[in-house]
């Protein structure tokens, strides 16, 4: 009750002080002119200026208010009747010159039956204190919310006979301007709902008559919208932002979205989710934390290279903000290299993959970067027992265009240099600069610039030095066509590049050098064809470039021959097309074609190979050169996207989905972690492209007000023609890398459950996965033949894993978390045997990948600490006090044997074999 | 800073890594071992057999009672000769270097291997053997060079000697009962040389270079603090193999399978098959590769006074406290008649011998550390 009595008081304060105001105004006076569009208050205005009247209403509820009329002498009654005309709103004129526009809405629903049905000053703002909703912090001054106010939307004056329209607009956080994406936009009945894109943008199609619009989104309280349909039309949404970092924590995007969402196997986590997850060292990582969902394996605590549903490492996008990152890791693959304050969200799609995304088999992992504060200059910053970090964000032009430029590096190198003697040839530095700038030049046209570099250098005590570097800039314009229509334009350019020097011996110094560039267009359409049809449909290329080795003498007395394997040019492209079809509010299909078309470019001289026989080297028949832009060899097929939901209530529903893919860009390793000297190989006649199929299967079902969510998915995957490496194979510097790897084909198969909680001071998930992950090589013609060509289990192939993460808010300043990972311990190859060689007994090996490593347990702990939580202070600043590896298990990377002095040693090998704790201070200014 | 030591230990060297057995069992597999090469230059062809075992039985189980011959493409066969522990040998195979030469094996069984035929090259002399101190040691290199023509991937095996003397001189001699006499020679069982052979499979190849040249390959490591080699003088024979591209690849798939794993990106274990095969099943795994070279030698010496550093490591250290026995020959039966202790000195008081200083065989007698009295032909 507490909106309705505050008006009331404010009502009547208001009209007593407008008497006074108004009664010296003179009367009598026609009206004319030609409005066009005008806004209320533009419209008052002028009609206020023609004839002394004084106009009251309560601004919010006229917003979406527009007249386009002409009138000539005419007197204001007529002028208002015509305005008001098929809308719901009205007019009164009283005796003392004053006129008060109403909305009977608002009256009816929210005023108590008593009060005057008039409306309000319009110079103040109306202002609902909201009733305390238990949290205990919105007692301050809020801003107006709008959720009582019933928006008018599209022109019903004209005459359009379509049953259903379409609203579309931003939704925005109120406090920062800043874009809120995946927010859930729905009503009830019938139930029809969307998200919001990156962009904040929604676009929802509803059958015309009142409706109760909701929006929930994740760190942002939910809200919703009174909407009276008449026609196509905008309403932007403003949502209010958690003031407090640990007030409501929520570990999921939308609450209804696993049960509603169209997609199935997909998993959104927001950075203060990442951020609460204790790591190693306590540098907030995204990867690690995408590591803890159901599905998504490494092969060790020092690889951030994902097995998602059993695919390989490479078969990931890993997209930053559309920008391709070859290697998302840093420091030999312990951290990932994604800066947490500059991260808004991440995205894993790990079955059904939208159309619009395409080129690697496995999963797509999305991650989008905040866009900066359109409001003020904000920054914060972090120091940890390794890194440090800088972010500043803020408008360049306030509410039009903002700025967030973020940068991590690390001080290892100077710690490094307190080691004993014998270390001190150890170095390691890393370090990532982000930039994000947005301009929105109007109501339609948004721009999107993001640069992203990381680096890294180091070397382990020995005089070869390692060094890497990403680099990536994008350009994306968006455009609304209309309501209904909208286009992302992209543009970028990417690049990946690594060198190894050793100077140690002069006669041999040598620096080898790796790259691969792309460079990419891509633009995506979202059209809203009708209430029960949404079209999604676009055109990507991109263009390849790869280096796969150059070999070069450092230094006057380097003998090193200077060898190149020649570049790879390729050309790959895809157009796509999928329709979210709503058969009824319960069911509905998402369908999805992706054809892909993949160019083999000259210049280059390809090997050809006798028919029939293993690619090696002794089988060349000859080499074929081509010249510069000759198409080599194409290849292109389709790729399905199907998904279904059908609800079978409210908060139950099950999916089914199905989806093939294809891949042309692989990676070479015989590592068992990704390794920073892996290599990208081009598919070519040669190296055929992978393809992959996924049938999935899910069940939904959310309890306790959708507050406790659970799922259980299962799948079947099969993958053809993935490369696994020939015994001894080498892979770089290799000029006919295809004699040293074979095709392989791959199956898994899995079944994920998941409980989370989202809400409360206890929340946090538990997920349990059984999944199996084999590969067979079984031809004869490629070489060699694995394990008697039966099928193997990948190196990633983990039974059983399953992980718990429990946050409990003690209070508003102190929170504890907890994470707990177990996974049956990963395949490894053992020697069957020893023989004695060269002095020496030596371990024999056969078997790939026929034996398993102990088990994998590990617990985490971490304590966030909040300074105090006034809001007008210079500084908010928190600690981060955590233990990674609480019991100190040593957990096994790997095990190996090695001869040493002539005998065969057995060792365990563990990258974190104690607890580990740490500290961070951050500070926000 | 203590604590920040330890963290970045952890997390820059590895972290940490313990003794660890997979707790199964795994059969021997058996696969018969060939190693050695047919030697194309003035020298001793020797080829050992043995047969692989399993990983919890490191013990060599020698191929007895095989026939082996090296057989040339034209036809000849030059038999081997067998010697305990599964050694077989011929003394010269009279070698053309235009034809190719192949090893036949006949087992005591009847199954018969054949390696693939090979042809001969020729090895250079090695260019210098050169020694560096670093870290708590020498570094031995090895430098050579070819013809643009000649193979361009090395193989050096090498044998270490070096002399060392026990705690003390031992001037007498246990005779009879309770009787001890001067020994001719007190230095008799004082100075010992030991020696030792790589374990390590070296490699270098000149491919990637744009001459032929091996330019200070790294050949081994000599520490002054965990080994007693460098105490008075070391010498070291570096031989030196030219191989073939295959065989070279052979040897570095060994190498990398037994002796570089444990770093956070190995590369995984793999298979090896050499060029030796079950004439009758060809996919019956045999381990070896045997190949057509020659060997040349370089032999260099370190002693102490040429060293940075002072040699620390003395496996003598314990030696200093001496037993002190009376002067009777019970007492002198009783300690020095089981053989396992020497004297080390008369102790004299007013004229006469009251006590002998004694000391245990292993800081009297450098025989016990391994080594061996007699003077090697090449110490100087």
């Amino acid at each position: 009750m507490k909106p309705g009595i505050l008006s009331y008081v404010l009502f009547f304060f208001l009209v007593g002080l407008s008497f006074e105001v108004s009664a010296q105004k003179n009367p009598q006076n026609l009206i004319t002119g030609n409005f066009h569009d005008l806004t209320i208050e533009q419209f008052t205005q002028e009609l206020e200026s023609q004839t002394g009247y004084y106009f009251y209403y309560d601004i919010s509820q006229f917003d979406s208010f527009r007249v386009n009329m002409y009138v000539e002498k005419a007197p204001l009654s007529t002028v208002m009747e015509r305005a008001f005309s098929n809308t719901d709103f009205h007019f009164a004129i009283d005796r003392h010159m004053q006129v008060f526009l109403t909305s009977k809405a608002i009256v009816q629903t929210n005023l108590n039956a008593n009060l005057p049905d008039t409306g309000m000053r319009k110079q103040f703002e109306m202002s609902y204190a909201e009733a305390d909703n238990g949290e205990g912090h919105n007692k301050g001054i809020q801003k107006a919310t709008l959720e009582n106010k019933l928006y008018a939307i599209g022109d019903n004056t004209k005459n359009n006979a379509l049953p259903a329209a379409v609203i579309a607009g931003f939704v925005r956080d109120a406090k920062t301007g800043e874009p809120v994406a995946g927010a859930s936009v729905y009503i009830d009945h019938p139930r029809i709902g969307v998200s919001s894109d990156q962009y904040g943008y929604y676009a929802i199609s509803l059958p015309k008559g009142r409706h109760v619009l909701n929006i929930q989104s994740i760190g942002m309280k939910d809200t919703r919208r009174q909407v009276l349909l008449a026609g196509d039309g905008k309403l932007n949404i403003d949502m209010q932002g958690q003031v407090m970092m640990l007030k409501n924590v929520i570990i999921s995007a939308q609450k209804l979205s696993n049960v509603k969402g169209m997609q199935m196997g997909v998993q959104k986590i927001d950075i203060k989710t990442i951020k609460q997850v204790p790591v190693v060292f306590g540098e907030a990582d995204l990867l690690r934390v995408v590591l803890t969902l159901p599905g998504v394996k490494s092969v060790g605590e020092a690889s951030t290279g994902l097995n998602v549903r059993g695919g390989a490492a490479d078969q990931n996008l890993i997209l930053f903000n559309e920008a391709t990152i070859f290697n998302p890791s840093h420091f030999f693959g312990l951290f990932s290299a994604f800066n947490p304050e500059v991260v808004k969200d991440v995205q894993l799609y790990k079955s059904s993959i939208p159309a619009r995304y395409g080129g690697r088999l496995s999963s797509v992992l999305d991650i989008s970067s905040r866009e900066g504060n359109k409001k003020n200059i904000t920054g914060s910053a972090g120091i940890g027992l390794l890194t440090t970090r800088l972010d500043v964000e803020g408008p360049l032009i306030k509410d039009k265009s903002s700025f967030i430029l973020g940068g991590r590096t690390t001080y290892a190198n100077w710690l490094l240099n307190l080691l004993p003697a014998q270390y001190k040839n150890s170095k390691a530095s890393f370090y990532d600069l982000n930039l994000n700038v947005t301009h929105q030049f109007n109501r339609k046209n948004s721009l999107y610039l993001t640069g992203y570099t990381s680096g890294d250098h180091f070397n382990l005590n020995s005089d070869t030095t390692y060094g890497y570097n990403n680099l990536n800039l994008s350009l994306k314009w968006k455009h609304i066509f209309n309501d209904k229509f909208y286009g992302v334009f992209t543009s970028g350019y990417d690049r990946y590049q690594y060198n190894i020097s050793s100077e140690a011996n002069p006669v041999n110094a040598y620096r080898l050098m790796f790259d691969i560039n792309q460079k990419y267009l891509k633009a995506h359409f979202s059209y809203i064809l009708s209430a029960s049809h949404a079209l999604e449909f676009g055109l990507n290329t991109i263009n390849y470039k790869l280096d796969p080795g150059s070999y070069q003498p450092i230094g006057k007395s380097s003998l090193v021959t200077p060898d190149v394997v020649a570049a790879e040019h390729a050309e790959e492209s895809a157009l796509y097309l999928s329709d979210r079809y709503t058969l009824s509010s319960r069911f509905s299909v998402e369908a999805g074609l992706r054809y892909s078309l993949f160019n083999y470019l000259g210049p280059q001289s390809v090997n050809q190979y006798a028919p029939g026989l293993p690619k090696t080297v002794d089988n060349i028949v000859s080499a074929q050169s081509y010249g510069k832009g000759d198409f080599i060899k194409n290849y292109s097929g389709p790729e399905y996207r199907v998904s279904v939901k059908y609800e079978i209530s409210d908060s139950f529903s099950i999916k089914a989905g199905f989806n093939t893919q294809r891949q042309y860009i692989h990676v070479l390793s015989n590592t068992t972690a990704i390794a920073p000297t892996d290599i990208w190989k081009l598919s070519d006649p040669n190296i055929r492209p992978q393809a992959g199929g996924q049938v999935s299967l899910g069940l939904y079902k959310n309890f306790k007000a959708n507050t406790i969510e659970t799922s259980i998915e299962v799948y079947y995957k099969e993958i053809q023609h993935y490369l696994d490496y020939k015994s001894g194979a080498l892979l770089v510097m290799n000029h006919h890398v295809e004699t040293d790897v074979i095709n392989t084909r791959g199956k898994a198969y899995g079944v994920e459950l998941l409980i989370k909680k989202n809400s409360g001071k206890l929340n946090g998930w538990i997920s349990y996965t059984y999944s199996r992950t084999f590969l067979q090589a079984d031809d004869p013609t490629a070489g060699e033949i694995i394990n008697g060509g039966r099928y193997y289990p990948a190196n990633y192939d983990q039974p059983h894993s399953a992980t718990t993460i429990v946050n409990y808010r003690v209070n508003h300043r102190f929170s504890v978390s907890m994470n707990a990972t177990y996974s049956t311990g990963r395949p490894i190859t053992l020697p069957i045997g020893l023989f004695y060689y060269d002095n020496a007994f030596r371990t024999l090996y056969a078997n790939r990948n026929a034996y398993r490593i102990p088990d994998y347990f590990r617990t985490d702990l971490s304590m966030n600490i909040e300074g105090n939580h006034k809001v007008h202070q210079l500084t908010h600043n928190s600690w981060t006090i955590g233990v990674y590896n609480v019991t100190g298990r040593r957990n096994p990377y790997s095990v190996y044997y090695v001869s040493e002095n002539g005998a065969v040693n057995g060792y365990k090998l563990s990258i974190f074999g104690s607890a580990i704790p740490y500290v961070n201070y951050n500070i926000r200014f | 800073m203590k604590i920040i030591h330890w963290l970045l230990l952890l997390l820059v060297l590895g972290a940490c890594k313990d003794r660890y057995n997979a707790p199964v069992h795994i059969p021997a597999s058996g696969y018969l071992v060939v190693e050695g090469f047919i030697n194309v230059g003035s020298g001793s062809t020797d080829i050992t057999l043995s047969r692989a075992t399993g990983l919890d039985s490191p013990y060599v189980i020698p191929e007895l009672s095989a026939q082996v011959n090296v057989e040339s493409d034209n036809g000849s066969s030059y038999p081997l000769t067998e010697s305990a522990g599964g050694h077989y040998s011929i003394d010269q195979v009279p070698v053309d270097l235009s034809h190719k030469y192949r090893l036949r094996i006949k087992t005591s069984l009847g199954t018969e291997y054949l390696s693939d035929l090979s042809a001969p090259v020729v090895t250079r002399e090695i260019d210098s053997v050169s020694w560096k101190a670093g870290g708590d040691g020498v570094n031995i290199y090895v430098s050579t060079h070819g013809s643009p023509t000649d193979p361009r991937y090395y193989q050096w095996k090498f044998d270490e000697t070096w002399i060392y003397t026990a705690a003390f001189p031992s001037p007498f001699i246990y005779q009879d009962y309770g009787q001890l006499v001067l020994r001719p020679d007190p230095f008799e069982v004082y100075t010992c040389w030991s020696s030792d052979q790589s374990t390590n499979i070296v490699i270098a190849s000149s491919a990637k270079l744009t001459t032929n040249v091996i330019y200070s390959a790294p050949v081994t490591f000599v520490s002054y603090s965990t080994s007693d080699k460098l105490i008075n003088k070391y010498s070291i024979l570096v031989k030196q193999h030219a191989l073939t591209q295959d065989w070279y690849e052979w040897e570095e798939k060994v190498q990398k399978n037994t002796e570089e794993l444990g770093s956070i990106f190995d590369a995984q274990p793999s298979e090896i098959t050499g060029n030796i095969h079950n004439t009758a099943d060809a996919a019956e795994p045999v381990i070896g590769f045997i190949g057509c070279t020659s060997e040349t030698e370089k032999r260099i010496f370190i002693s102490r006074g040429q060293l940075p550093f002072v040699p620390i490591f003395n496996p003598y250290s314990d030696c200093q406290k001496l037993d002190t026995i009376l002067n009777n020959p019970d007492s002198i039966a009783v300690y020095f008649g089981n053989g396992y202790h020497l004297v080390v000195d008369q102790i004299v008081q007013g004229g006469t011998v009251t006590h002998y200083s004694g000391a245990g065989l292993g800081c009297m007698d450098c025989r016990t550390m391994g080594g061996v009295t007699t003077k090697p032909d090449f110490w100087p």
